[in-house]
């Protein structure tokens, strides 16, 4: 239902242009997790927010069941925010801190005259906040966020989201800023919004674990470019691409005396800068070749739906 | 709502500034009640008291001790040099029977607990009988201070009195001079250009019992009766109401009062002025952006790096002296000056602050939920601004204050009525050591235009700190 072709962005700061999104080509069906893995400053962020048309493109379309979502206008614009929604990293910046919980969730309904009336809202309302778990909700809806952890506060954001009733969500980071403990919990609303919901959600992170919990597909980002896709399973059973097994073996276990017989791959030590025309990861790949330097190499297909941009396959 | 209430009340530095802020509100709203004055500057509202009179409480200090204060009363009393020629009428006249060839005096005795007054003024009214033989003679102890002749052209100094008739009789010190009065023909030559400003020192020098004396002679040959009223005294004091008087006798208290009002009142108006055409355009120039913003900032600079107070002081001139704008009043015109030179600091500062707030996750959020921009500005950039919106307005009542009473200063803004900055201004130009420095005239609106500004500085700042959103958060 959402897809982007050749999608790019770039930032020009004085001089100097930031490539956050280079040619990046994603599709996410209906009733579906799709996972965005990168390291910070890959282009997740921006990717996301591009295709809520929160962020112009450079070039390349968003297309949003075949309609490029940034010439939509009136009415389809309206409708295209409310069946989109988005999730954002830090729940203390993302809601309003002078309005209370109740405010903030019925925000949406007011713009899009969801209500017909005070009290149809005010049961909207009461139903979002019971949904993401926040009960007693009627307290909550009178509270104040300066009154709520960040964990609740969260759940007050996907509330507000989750109250117009969209079909496609971007979770952008939603447990990074938050307690181990509390990350199961919000993780689990996603899961059951996509099962009993049918929702589909992009799940943006940078913890390649988060995404094995919860997607069904997912796609690695590595400076602006999709370097590895494919279902979840296989990419991190058999991660092919060195970035994307240099991300899986970093991440913490609890018995670290089994991750040498996981994976053993190294990063190297950036010796020398990104030429400008190679393979973005040739400076820190521990298997870079000539040709590597060279040129770029395109994402192909390996097998079942498992691509990868790396000329080792 | 609450909340930020008992913030506020928390700051030793809000409720100062409240209790000033109110102090000078309730001044500035009770003003006509305060004062019966309402435009000292007028002339038939001055000589309340004498020029430079001290406050009336100024006379616990020992050097304004002795200074009388406003005095008028009726006498009641009389004494006459034979009882026999005076009756009383009824309670407030007398008849006088002289016979012919001889001189009856009435004095009039009276109490006086200070030293001189600024002026004396006596008067009575007098029945004079029909012929012209006689001659009423005023003394003022031994003082010889009015001659009343019954000839249409008497030899000076002596004042002429119709016969026959009821006449009104008014001595009045300030008047005097060798034309009217014995008292300042009898001085030395050189004396007597000051005889009006001197007699009060001659006839009422410091405390003691004194006479106003009427002497009624009759050069005729036959027995003459005068009726005349129980004489009534005045003098202006040196020592008048709550704050004295200025170089006209006007009421000081009642210029500050009203020069409170006006002051209050103006730099209200002018920093609400400031803060519409500063948030209009900080927030157009900071949500839109682009070549708005570049314009606007451009805009804003240029005004910006104008002096103030130089252009302030030509334009108004040029308004002033050429008549140009002849049916606007200087105040209107004054405001919308201020107010259009005022505006840049306020437009940056919410410019600034509305960069910030659209760069905000929040925003983006009430974007991505599908609000529009009107939305957005009214339901989400302008409530955080309210802290930095508060605090500018109070924060530009001290220099439309300052601003406008440098120029009442100057004397190039308003002088028809009082404002503290003309206060200030009238007064450096009168003040010396002879008058003390007239200290009760300078104080006032100098402490006023400080403490009011210290009030409004510390109010802001109360504001800034308790609205503005990070604190809300208590991070």
């Amino acid at each position: 239902m959402i897809e982007t072709q050749n999608l790019k962005v770039y930032f020009k700061s004085r001089d100097v242009v930031v490539k956050a999104v280079d040619g990046v080509n994603i599709k996410i069906k209906e009733k579906e997790i799709v996972g965005l893995v990168g390291e910070s400053g890959s282009g997740k962020t921006t990717l996301g927010r591009t295709i809520l048309n929160l962020q112009r493109p450079t070039a390349g379309k968003v297309l949003w069941n075949g309609k490029d979502v940034s010439k939509l206008k009136g009415k389809e614009e309206k409708e295209f925010r409310r069946q989109n929604q988005i999730i954002f990293q830090n729940p203390y910046e993302a809601v309003d801190i002078r309005m209370k919980v109740y405010d903030i969730i019925a925000e949406g309904i007011r713009v899009h005259k969801l209500a017909k009336n005070e009290k149809e809202e005010r049961e909207m309302v009461m139903n979002a906040l019971r949904e993401v778990g926040l009960t007693p909700e009627e307290e909550y809806a009178n509270s104040l966020p300066n009154q709520l952890s960040g964990g609740q506060l969260q759940r007050v954001a996907i509330a507000r989201a989750l109250v117009l009733d969209p079909s496609f969500i971007v979770a952008d980071e939603p447990v990074s800023m938050l307690d181990m403990s509390i990350r199961a919990g919000i993780l689990d609303i996603f899961q059951k919004l996509k099962e009993e919901k049918g929702k589909s959600v992009l799940m943006i992170t940078h913890d390649i674990s988060t995404i094995g919990y919860i997607a069904s597909n997912i796609y690695v980002m590595y400076q602006g470019k999709v370097i590895e896709s494919g279902p979840t399973d296989e990419v991190l059973d058999h991660p092919l691409h060195p970035y994307t097994k240099a991300l899986i073996s970093a991440v913490p276990l609890p018995d670290p005396s089994g991750r040498s017989t996981l994976f053993s791959t190294e990063v190297r030590e950036e010796v020398e800068p990104y030429n400008g025309k190679g393979c973005r990861y040739y400076p820190r790949c521990p298997f870079a070749m000539n040709v590597c330097k060279e040129k770029e190499p395109e994402l192909t297909g390996e097998s079942n739906d498992h691509y990868v941009a790396c000329f080792l396959y | 709502m609450n909340k930020v209430i008992k913030d506020l009340l928390s700051r030793k530095s809000f409720i100062f500034s409240i209790i000033i802020i109110g102090f000078f509100s309730i001044l500035a709203v009770a003003a006509p009640a305060l004062t019966t004055y309402s435009n000292p500057y007028l002339p038939s509202q001055q000589y309340v008291a004498a020029p430079y009179a001290v406050p009336s409480w100024a006379t616990i200090f020992p050097q304004y001790k002795e200074l009388p204060p406003d005095v008028s009363f009726t006498f009641t009393k009389y004494v006459s040099s034979d009882s026999s020629y005076v009756t009383a009428v009824n309670a407030s006249y007398i008849k006088v029977v002289v016979p012919p060839g001889q001189t009856v005096n009435v004095s009039f005795p009276f109490k006086w607990n200070w030293s001189h007054p600024y002026d004396v003024v006596v008067s009575f009214k007098l029945l004079t009988p029909s012929t012209t033989s006689f001659v009423v003679n005023l003394y003022f102890n031994g003082l010889y201070a009015m001659e009343l002749c019954p000839v249409p052209f008497p030899v000076e100094p002596a004042v002429s009195i119709s016969p026959g008739k009821v006449n009104s009789v008014v001595f009045d010190s300030k008047y005097i001079s060798p034309a009217n009065s014995p008292f300042a023909s009898e001085l030395p030559l050189s004396e007597q250009p000051l005889a009006a400003y001197e007699f009060p020192s001659y006839a009422l020098p410091k405390p003691g019992t004194y006479n106003v004396t009427v002497s009624f002679e009759n050069t005729g040959s036959s027995k003459e009766v005068f009726v005349m009223s129980l004489p009534s005294y005045s003098s202006l004091g040196y020592v008048y109401g709550k704050l004295g008087t200025d170089d006209n006798g006007a009421s000081v208290f009642a210029e500050f009062v009203y020069g409170a009002r006006f002051d209050l009142y103006l730099s209200l108006l002018a920093s609400a002025l400031i803060i519409g055409i500063g948030l209009f355009i900080g927030l157009l120039a900071g949500y839109v952006g682009g070549f708005t913003d570049l314009s606007l900032n451009a805009l804003t600079d240029f005004f910006l790096l104008i002096p103030g107070l130089p252009l302030l002081v030509v334009l108004i001139s040029i308004f002033d002296v050429t008549g140009t704008i002849v049916n606007v009043n200087k105040p209107i015109l004054i405001l919308l000056i201020i107010s259009l030179l005022s505006w840049p600091g306020t437009a940056k500062i919410i410019r600034g602050q509305t960069l910030s707030l659209k760069g905000r996750t929040f925003v983006e959020a009430a974007k991505a939920l599908g609000e529009g921009n009107l939305r957005i500005l009214f339901r989400h950039i302008l409530p955080n601004l309210m802290g930095i919106l508060f605090a500018q307005l109070a924060y530009d009542v001290p220099g439309v204050i300052l601003a406008e009473s440098g120029l009442d200063f100057l004397g190039l803004g308003i002088t028809g009525f009082p404002t503290w900055g003309n206060m200030l201004g009238f007064a450096t130009y009168n003040v010396s050591f002879i008058n003390g420095f007239a200290w009760w005239w300078v104080l006032p609106p100098g402490i006023g235009i400080v403490l009011l500004s210290t009030a409004f500085y510390f109010f802001g700042s109360a504001m800034l700190d308790v609205l503005s959103p990070y604190k809300l958060r208590g991070e």
